[in-house]
Formats: C-alpha cells, sequence, structure tokens
C-alpha cells in the first residue's frame, strides 16, 4: 500500500496502480478521452493532465503510476488553461455539427468543450473526409474523429479483432480498415461504444433519435447464455438501440453483435399476431376463444384415444424460467406425462451427463473469469468467441495477462488465430487427442504425485493404452513431437482449464469428449471447476432447474422427435426442430404421422407451418421473466415494450388452456408463478470422482465416396431461430454458406460464391460456397440455422450422445 | 340632513353631473376598437402561431432536427422524427407541435441553433377540433408563408435576433460540407 495526496486528501492506494485509476476510486474527477479502462493507458488526448508537486510539467494522470508521497493537484488555474488549450486544439478540426450529429448530449467532447473549452477557437482547418457510408452496421464519419485510438485499441487490444486502424498522418489521419475498404469484420459494435464522439455509430439507429428522447432500461440478453446486461433505449416504447454501461451486469459492459444490433428481431416481419388453426389444409386467423377451445378439445381426444403417454411437449431455451416451469407444470398436472424435453438434449444435457458420470456433480455451472490466472487454458474445439462471445473474451484476457492459451481446433476462429498454441487437428479428434494426453500422463506417471486414488484408474489406462502419441499424430494429424510437447506443457502445468461447448448445433462433440477432458482433469488432481463447458442459450441452464427434462421415465427428445409415431400430439414450445436440431428429414416424418401438432411460437417458424395450431407468444422484452445464465445466475428480465398485435406471455396461453380443459393450475398471477418456481430447489449432487473409460470413434467415417467431413455449428452473427429474424444481423449476413478449402475447392472445382450440391448418406442439399482457409482441407464448416438452406437434411442425430459427423461430398451445381 | 344635502336629492344633482358627462361622451371619437372588423397589429414579439421558417433556398424547412426545441420546452409539446434520407443526410420527416399544450414561453425560438422555428405574430386561430391545433410540418411552414413570408426575417431578426447570428460557424472553420452541395 502506498499514500498518495489528490486535492489536500490523504488517499490508501495499491501499487502499480495509476493516478486515475486512484482518483476514479475516490470519486474524484479527473477529465478524460483516451482513457479505457479496458485498455492500457495511451496518454494520447492529453486531457487528464494534473500537477504532481516536485514536477514541473504537467503529468498524464492515465500513465503516471502513482507513487508514495506524491501530492496531486487536479484542479488549478495552470491546469484549467492547459484543458482548454488541449479542447481548442481537438476543435480545430472537429466539424461543429452538433445539431445532426447523433452523439450529441451524450458526447463526451461537447461536454468538456462546455465545460473547460473556449466559446470560440483562435486556429481553423477543415479536414475532408468522406463520411463513409458502404459498411453495415457501423457508421463512420471520419472528420468528426478526435484521434483518441480507443476504437482501435479496443477492436485489437480488447476484442482480438483489429479490424480498424489510424491511417495517414497529420491532418489525414482516420480511422480506416485496411487499405479503406469496406468494413469487413465480426460487427461486435465494441468500436460504437468506446467512441467518445460522434466519429463511430449504430447504423440502425443513425438520425433515429436524440440522446434526450431516450429512455434506458436494463434487460438481459436473450442470445448466449453468458446472460450479458444490455442497456435498452427506447423512444416512445421502441426500441431504438442497446447500449453496453461500463461496468454493469456480468458482462461489465462488453456486448458481441448479436446482442447489440440482434434486439431487432421482435420487430421482425414474421411475428405472428393471431392464434392461427389449420382449417382445410390452411392456417387461418381466429380468435384467442376459438383457438384455446380447439385446443383443448384436440388435446382431450387424444387423451381419451391414446392416454397421456401419447403426447409430449418440447419447451424452449430461450424462454424464461416462468414460462418453462409452466409447461412442465401444464404437462404433468393437465395431461399427466412425463414427455418433456428441450433442444439442450443434443448438447448441454450430454455434458451434464458426463460430468456426473466422472466427477459425480448434477450440475456445473461457469464463472466467466475463470480462464484468468491459469498457466494452461486449452480451448478444445470450440469456437467460444462466436457461441459465447463475452466468455471467449475473456481467454484473449487470459492470455494477454500472461496465460498459455492452447487452441486445439481444425477451423481458425479467432482463439486460434489470437492464441499461443494452436494445434490444427483434423475434424472431430479433439476427443482422441485428450485420450492421447490421458494416455501420456498416464505413462508419466504425473498422477501418481498428486497421492490420491481414484477408482477406475486400471479401466481408464487400458482403455487409453492404444492411444500413443504415434497413434494420436495419425489420428488427429498433428506432429507427433508437437503433441509431445503440447502434452508436457499441460500437464506440468501449475495450474490449468479445459473449455469447451456441446452445443446443440455442433456436431463434433458429445458425451465421450466430456468424460475424456474430466478424467484427463481428475487424474491431474484439479476440480469440476477446471472444466468449463457453458450452456448454449440464454435459458438453457434455466429450463434445465425447471424440469423441462424426463424425470420418471418419459420420453426424451430423441424418441419424441425421430421415431415416428411414438408420439400422438406434440406441444412445442418456442423451438423450430426443423431448422435447429439435425436430421430434419426424419422429424419432418415424425410431424406427418403427428395427429395434433400445436406449436407456441413468436413467429411462423418452419416448424410453425406444419402445426395444426399456432399460438402466438409474446417475445423477450415484451414479457416479465427471469433467465438463469450459465453461471447459474437468475436474472431478472422486466417487460419493457407491448406485445406484438394479440400475443401473451408463454405461461399465460398455458393457464388459459388448462382453465379451459377445466383443470386449475392454481396459478393466476405471475408473482405466485414466482414464489412457486423459487421453491424449486436445485439439485447439483455431491462430488465423487470416478474416472470411465472413454470409447472413442468417429461415427461417421469419410470413404472414398464421402470424402469430406461436415462440421455445423453456431457463428459470430447468429445462432439459431432469433438471430435470423434480426434485420440488422441480415445485413451483415443473410445467406446460408458452406466454407470450403482451397485445397477442397480446387480438388472439387468449387468456385467461391458458387452454388455446391453437398450430398451425404442422408440426401442433397444445394448451397453457396464461400472458400476459406478457416477450414483445413478435408473439412467443411456450415451454420444451421438458415432456413432455406436445410442443412439438418444432411446430418443425424446421435441417441447416445456421441459427435454425429457427418460425411459428405461436394460437387459444383451444374 | 343639511339644507345642500336636500337640495342635491330633491334635484337630482349628481345623476345630472353624470349625464353631463355622458351627453360630452357623444361628441368625442370612440376608444373600443370594433375588433372583427377592425385589427389591431400585434406588437414586435407577439407570441402568437407557431411556424417553421421556410428556407428560401432550398423550399423546405431551415429546421435540421436537432431537438433542441424539444428538450427545453417545458410542457413537452414538441415532437421531431428524423430518419436517414437517400444521401445519408438526416431528414426531419415530422414536426409537430400540440399547440394546445403550448405556454407560448417561446424557449424554443430562444433554443433553435439555426433560428427555423418562430411565434408569428398571428393569434386568430380559434377552432372547433383538437386536430386542428396539432401543427404538422406541413402546417407550421404553411403559417410560416401565410403570417411571416418574406417579410418575416427581417421581423424575426430585429426582435428575436436568434441565437444562429451569434453561432455561425467562422469563416474556414471546418464543418461538414458535402461533396454535392
Amino acid at each position: 500500500m502506498i499514500e498518495l495526496t489528490i486535492d489536500g486528501k490523504k488517499i490508501q492506494a495499491r501499487k502499480g496502480m495509476t493516478i486515475l485509476d486512484v482518483a476514479r476510486e475516490n470519486n474524484i474527477y479527473i477529465p478524460h478521452l483516451c482513457w479505457d479502462r479496458r485498455l492500457k493507458p495511451y496518454g494520447g488526448c492529453r486531457l487528464c493532465l494534473v500537477e504532481v508537486e516536485g514536477q514541473r510539467k504537467l503529468m498524464a494522470a492515465c500513465s503516471t503510476p502513482a507513487d508514495n508521497g506524491m501530492v496531486v493537484h487536479t484542479d488549478t488555474p495552470t491546469l484549467r488553461k492547459a484543458r482548454k488549450t488541449v479542447l481548442e486544439l481537438l476543435l480545430v478540426h472537429h466539424p461543429l455539427d452538433c445539431p445532426i450529429c447523433d452523439k450529441a448530449g451524450e458526447c463526451a467532447l461537447q461536454d468538456l468543450a462546455y465545460k473547460y473549452g473556449p466559446s470560440e477557437g483562435r486556429f481553423y482547418a477543415e479536414r475532408k473526409h468522406e463520411p463513409e457510408a458502404t459498411s453495415a452496421l457501423i457508421d463512420r464519419n471520419p472528420n468528426r474523429c478526435i484521434l483518441c485510438g480507443r476504437c482501435v485499441r479496443v477492436c485489437w487490444e480488447h476484442q482480438g479483432v483489429g479490424a480498424i486502424n489510424l491511417i495517414g498522418r497529420g491532418f489525414n489521419t482516420k480511422i480506416s480498415p485496411a487499405f479503406e475498404e469496406t468494413l469487413d469484420c465480426e460487427f461486435c459494435g465494441q468500436c460504437v461504444d468506446a467512441c467518445p464522439v460522434g466519429a463511430l455509430g449504430a447504423k440502425p439507429y443513425k438520425y433515429r433519435a436524440r440522446a434526450w428522447f431516450l429512455e434506458s432500461h436494463d434487460s438481459i440478453c436473450p442470445y448466449c447464455s453468458v446472460g450479458c446486461t444490455l442497456t435498452l433505449d427506447l423512444r416512445e416504447g421502441k426500441i431504438l438501440r442497446v447500449r453496453g454501461v461500463d461496468g454493469k451486469g456480468v458482462n461489465q459492459g462488453d456486448l458481441c453483435g448479436k446482442g447489440r444490433f440482434g434486439f431487432d428481431f421482435i420487430y421482425g416481419e414474421s411475428r405472428l399476431k393471431t392464434p392461427l388453426v389449420r382449417k382445410n389444409g390452411e392456417l387461418k386467423e381466429v380468435s384467442w376463444e376459438e383457438a384455446l377451445y380447439y385446443v383443448a378439445e384436440r388435446l382431450k381426444a387424444v387423451l381419451k384415444d391414446y392416454g397421456p403417454n401419447s403426447i409430449g411437449a418440447i419447451g424452449s431455451a430461450r424462454a424464461s424460467l416462468e414460462d418453462n416451469y409452466m409447461l412442465q407444470k401444464f404437462i404433468r398436472e393437465v395431461i399427466g406425462t412425463d414427455n418433456i424435453d428441450t433442444s439442450a438434449r443434443l448438447g448441454y444435457a450430454w455434458a451434464l451427463k458426463g460430468m456426473e458420470e466422472t466427477y459425480g456433480i448434477k450440475l456445473n455451472p461457469i464463472k466467466l473469469e475463470s480462464p484468468i490466472g491459469k498457466e494452461v487454458v486449452l480451448v478444445l474445439e470450440s469456437d467460444l468467441t462466436s457461441t459465447h462471445p463475452i466468455f471467449g473474451l475473456k481467454f484473449l484476457e487470459a492470455k494477454n495477462e500472461g496465460s498459455h492459451l492452447m487452441v486445439v481446433e481444425p477451423r481458425r476462429t479467432k482463439l486460434a488465430r489470437r492464441s499461443s498454441e494452436w494445434l490444427r487437428i483434423k475434424p472431430g479428434t479433439g476427443t482422441a487427442y485428450i485420450l492421447g494426453l490421458i494416455n501420456f500422463a498416464i505413462k508419466e506417471g504425473v498422477h501418481l504425485k498428486k497421492e490420491m486414488e481414484i477408482e477406475g484408474l486400471d479401466e481408464l489406462s487400458n482403455a487409453v493404452a492404444e492411444f500413443t502419441p504415434e497413434k494420436v499424430a495419425e489420428l488427429t494429424g498433428l506432429d507427433k513431437e508437437r503433441f509431445i510437447e503440447s502434452a508436457r506443457r499441460f500437464i506440468n502445468a501449475e495450474s490449468r482449464l479445459i473449455a469447451l461447448t456441446v452445443g446443440a448445433a455442433e456436431n463434433q462433440k458429445g458425451i465421450e469428449t466430456v468424460k475424456a477432458a474430466a478424467n484427463l482433469l481428475m487424474l491431474l488432481g484439479e476440480g469440476p471447476d477446471a472444466l468449463q463447458v457453458p450452456a448454449d442459450y440464454s435459458n438453457t441452464y434455466g429450463a434445465w432447474l425447471m424440469g423441462l427434462r424426463p424425470m420418471n421415465g418419459g420420453k426424451d427428445l430423441y424418441t419424441m422427435l425421430y421415431e415416428p409415431g411414438a408420439l400422438k400430439a406434440l406441444y412445442v414450445m418456442g423451438e423450430d426442430p426443423l431448422v435447429t436440431m439435425p436430421d430434419a428429414g426424419r422429424i419432418e416424418e415424425t410431424f406427418k404421422r403427428l395427429e395434433l401438432l400445436i406449436v407456441q411460437d413468436i413467429r411462423l417458424s418452419e416448424t410453425a407451418k406444419m402445426a395444426d395450431v399456432v399460438l402466438p407468444a409474446a417475445s423477450w422484452a415484451e414479457k416479465e421473466g427471469t433467465f438463469i445464465n450459465a453461471q447459474g445466475i437468475p436474472q431478472p428480465v422486466p417487460k419493457v415494450v407491448s406485445p406484438t398485435g394479440d400475443s401473451i406471455p408463454d405461461w399465460q396461453i398455458l393457464r388459459n388452456i388448462a382453465r379451459v380443459m377445466e383443470h386449475d393450475l392454481g396459478v393466476i398471477e405471475f408473482s405466485a408463478l414466482k414464489e412457486e418456481i423459487a421453491k424449486v430447489a436445485a439439485d447439483s449432487g455431491q462430488q465423487r470422482w470416478r474416472l470411465v473409460p472413454v470409447e472413442y470413434d468417429l461415427t461417421e467415417k469419410p470413404d472414398n465416396e464421402y470424402p469430406i467431413v461436415m462440421v455445423t455449428g453456431n457463428i459470430m452473427q447468429h445462432s439459431g431461430a432469433l438471430s435470423v429474424m434480426s434485420k440488422s444481423l441480415s445485413h451483415v449476413l443473410s445467406d446460408a454458406f458452406v466454407q470450403v478449402s482451397p485445397e477442397d475447392a480446387e480438388r472439387f472445382g468449387v468456385e467461391d460464391g458458387g452454388f455446391i450440391k453437398i450430398a451425404s448418406r442422408k440426401g442433397e442439399v444445394f448451397i453457396k460456397a464461400r472458400v476459406s482457409d478457416e477450414v483445413p482441407e478435408g473439412m467443411l464448416f456450415v451454420p444451421v440455422h438458415f432456413a432455406h438452406a436445410r442443412v439438418n437434411m444432411l446430418t443425424t442425430a446421435s441417441p447416445e450422445g456421441r459427435a454425429h459427423l457427418t460425411a459428405v461430398r461436394i460437387e459444383p451445381k451444374g | 340632513m343639511t339644507v345642500q344635502e336636500l337640495f342635491k336629492k330633491i334635484f337630482f344633482v349628481e345623476i345630472l353631473k353624470g349625464m353631463a358627462l355622458t351627453l360630452s361622451r357623444l361628441f368625442t371619437k370612440p376608444v373600443t376598437r370594433r375588433y372583427p372588423k377592425e385589427k389591431r397589429p400585434a406588437q414586435l414579439g407577439f407570441r402568437g402561431l407557431h411556424a417553421l421558417v421556410r428556407n428560401p433556398a432550398t423550399g423546405d424547412a431551415k429546421c435540421v432536427g436537432c431537438g433542441l426545441c424539444a428538450a427545453i420546452c417545458p410542457s413537452r409539446c414538441i415532437y421531431i422524427y428524423t430518419s436517414e434520407g437517400p444521401d445519408h443526410q438526416k431528414v426531419v420527416d415530422r414536426y409537430e407541435i400540440e399547440v394546445l399544450r403550448c405556454v407560448y414561453c417561446a424557449f424554443c425560438v430562444e433554443a433553435c441553433p439555426f433560428g427555423a422555428v418562430v411565434l408569428t405574430p398571428h393569434y386568430e386561430y380559434a377552432d372547433y377540433s383538437r386536430e386542428d391545433f396539432y401543427m404538422t410540418k406541413e402546417k407550421l411552414l404553411e403559417n410560416w408563408d401565410k403570417y411571416m413570408g418574406e417579410k418575416g426575417f427581417e421581423y424575426f431578426d430585429k426582435f428575436w435576433n436568434p441565437k444562429s447570428t451569434h453561432f455561425t460557424t467562422p469563416e474556414g472553420q471546418a464543418i461538414w460540407r458535402r461533396k454535392s452541395g
């Protein structure tokens, strides 16, 4: 601890803090423009100048370390004069177009000029850059730029992208992508929030409202499971933009593209406004009353003819806790069956099952800060910065702080590019790599040093005996020495972490991957905290806790969807299995054989088009609710806008159906529902470590006829059914594509941007090719969530929860 | 009662005095104005009906939609909706004033950095429906043509002395000029 004096106040501070840090901690105001909490000090704007006694010149508070016995003055006539001059110089070439600039009213430069600045400048000059208008989502006006470089640094240092930089010299300096091309980045919009002036702005918000017309509400992001706090800015009941506010929420103000620009899905054109009932083969608009009576009658008929066990329900990983709770209450109490599940079955459920079999725990929430401070961090075949962007950022942060970031991944993802060590394996062989590590660790005898006994060691060492470095090198395509080197580093580290996702859309990982990783960590004496598997979507974790899964031998998702005839009636709430789940052909067949398909959704999805009844539900921000994020933290989601059309919250729909079926669920109000939910106890189980042997085998091996492995997954801008409804996100990416490696493109005669035919053992689809060296030879990567591409017609589901890669062949469309 | 008082009472002296005044007024010019037929010109700076200044150069409103008038308005009766035009310029789609809620403080006129909104000397706008008092951008521009027109600028500058004249960007200062304009 050191002690210094700021403005006559004695202050204790930690060593290594800058004067600005100390001042901020003690609520002493020092103006600044180029400083950002997340970034290294830059000292570019010279506004944070302070007087330090004993120093001849003024010091920049943001980059001067606080020292013991320092005496600092933050507001003296000299400083005010210096600040005034600095502002005068900044305003030399800053256009005074505040009346049309969207930043006016919340502009740091405007505020400072008002506080310290001159009313008239002595120097005049003009910059004549043309505002850039071609990029999607992010609007750049270089004339307004004060060259503080916050956007550049946040993009490179914090976001790990480096899409923009300062180019040119002197008056001609501006922020631009390389060669002044159109911006082509991940469109996270962090630069927009970082910009203190109006040089960078969000295009969807451009000229829409002045800052003082807006009212702000905090909400939770509906996309991934990180559960970031969004600050919604509304004007007259319409959300105009989303901001991240520094220090707010689990994300501390960071947001990704989906969170920042994807909110407009609630204004999507395909939103349902009235209930629809199929009459003479066509979906017709009907009143709520008619729809509810129709549903009740049909459900009663199925119940009478086939019994409760012929009815099933699929909940939603995106709907709130309350909605999901009500669905399972409805199914269990009114229908009287246990046939209920969510999309978590395809991914996160296997992660939990894997951890239960090994660590003995039933829940393992992640910790966002977990990678920071670990010696080795291993990311296993997961594109974390795309699926969970803010969690992904922590890995970059960990690397910046000195962790060794190992990325085992065939695709050149952002983490792979920014890693310390990138092991480019063949797709789907991440499990083999981990098994190799286990074998290596046993051979090295590392586990013996830990002096602890875990049951199952012999079985495990037998099972992994074949995964010698040679075998692993052959399977994964890595160099043998490279493998051994990486294995040594991982095994001998002081602290370590394995992170992976097991997403519903991903097919290269499964339960065996989780079990292998858990085995390895147990062997090295690491607890479940060292295995970070985040849940998929905003409320996957919550839906799991609410009992949206068969608990007493009911039919699970695989039985309900992939065994035609297993059910007679299906209730689908907020899920689009035909697009987002594998083996869509089979699901379609199942749906055709159903007697009653009820879909309750916010839009007319592909599944809804096949339904007998479609019930419109109010979406996120249109109703109150709660999301539980991957950290297990329940966060309230307030109602900020009015529902679209006649839609009402999901839980109310279910309550109303129950009423029409003359069954009292005992819940009338939202508060009563919340009270009931509060009583649901989460059982996280007791830790009981057990090593379990893991079998490794690719389900579909590439052969001569189908030589390429197709990997499916989510991408940065899109993840499932919501994002494709967003107009803004569709500006960035609206068409389905498949990534083909340059080698394969040459081999099969595929052109960049041309349509190709992908054929698997299940079927074939036509899709646009993008030739990219992001994927290695022999691999295709394809995002699944574009309904028109029907990629899931090619894939298979694996009821054992194993990785289910698809072997395909490609040819240009003739 | 004295004799004097009695005398006054008997001969209606007070009444006659009054009648004398009435009689004298019959021969002087009347001071009342016959309002609907005879109109009194408003004084400089009278705060009457609102108008948006028409820019003689473009024919459209001078307003750029900065929203300062709406920000300062104590009764919150100004609504401005802007959007991005085809040339990526700012377009004022709607500029609306709810006249019935206006308190005629003229803060909006003072706040406007472009001298684009003004209260005209026109004061005769009583009407039968509320809609007639909901001023849209078109109506407000029409008001300018009707009640201010060309003479308006002179009147406007003389009395309101709009802030825009003080804040004119100095020659040579960076402003954002488009290539086309």
